[in-house]
């Protein structure tokens, strides 16, 4: 199962998007848990690249993938700002540490099974793993 | 958001998530709070279904703020996601964390 949604790079429609994969990870049988996560993972990505990636709210571009396989849940997060590897950041600092993705990066890598960084082109790749329990019935 | 006061202490009960578009009016219920009178708050988590870094910032500088006054600031009865979030962000070693809303209001007489 995919989905995919393109939006700006506003708060709002990040907050808005993060809600509705919630609410369609939550409708493949996740947990509900695993949909929280991934919520609060997508809002503090957008979070990242509109403030030190755009560097403003804009209208530049994120796109959100995912794909749930029945047991892993992966997001695919893009955007078009300069090149920024999370996981050096993360690597250099500790939680609340640097101004730059303080608590948010580390809260990210923290929620997730794993995370790569890849720069492909002129964008931002991050692919981040969540496994995906299903709820117990 | 709910508010009481139990002896010296306050105790805030912020509701839903804690995210860039609702922590505006907790960082403004705790600045009151600190602000005003009561020497010792501890904020109920229980009704918190989870908190971003927006909201662990702001935590973050409730507990300075409270320090440098003297006073105490302690989270309670976070449920397992923001458990696992104050985990990851290690503020559970920073600010005093209690099971339950009473135990956080013992230890602050303490």
């Amino acid at each position: 199962m995919n989905v995919a949604w393109d939006l700006p790079a506003r708060t709002v429609d990040a907050v808005a998007v993060g809600e509705r994969a919630e609410a369609w990870v939550t409708s493949t049988g996740c947990d509900a848990a695993v949909g929280l996560r991934l919520a609060l993972i997508i809002e503090e990505l957008a979070t990242n690249t509109i403030k030190y990636g755009y560097g403003q709210e804009c209208d530049q571009p994120i796109r959100l993938a995912l794909a749930y396989d029945g047991n892993r849940l992966t997001v695919t997060y893009e955007d078009e700002a300069p090149a920024f590897d999370p996981l050096q950041q993360i690597a250099a600092t500790t939680p609340g540490s640097a101004p730059v993705g303080g608590f948010g990066l580390h809260m990210i890598k923290g929620l997730a099974e794993s995370m790569m960084y890849s720069r492909d082109g002129q964008r931002n790749v991050i692919r981040i793993v969540l496994v995906g329990e299903r709820k117990t019935r | 958001m709910d508010s009481r006061i139990d002896g010296h202490t306050t105790i805030l009960s912020p509701r839903g998530r804690l995210e860039q578009t609702t922590v505006a009016p907790f960082q403004g219920a705790v600045t009151a709070i600190i602000e005003g009178m009561s020497p010792n708050l501890v904020i109920d988590m229980s009704q918190v279904e989870f908190i971003s870094s927006v909201g662990l910032r702001a935590l973050m500088m409730f507990n300075n703020a409270a320090k440098k006054d003297g006073r105490k600031l302690a989270l309670a009865a976070p449920t397992q996601i923001v458990k696992e979030i104050l985990a990851v962000a290690r503020l559970n070693t920073v600010i005093p964390t209690f099971a339950t809303v009473s135990e956080a209001v013992t230890a602050q007489r303490a």
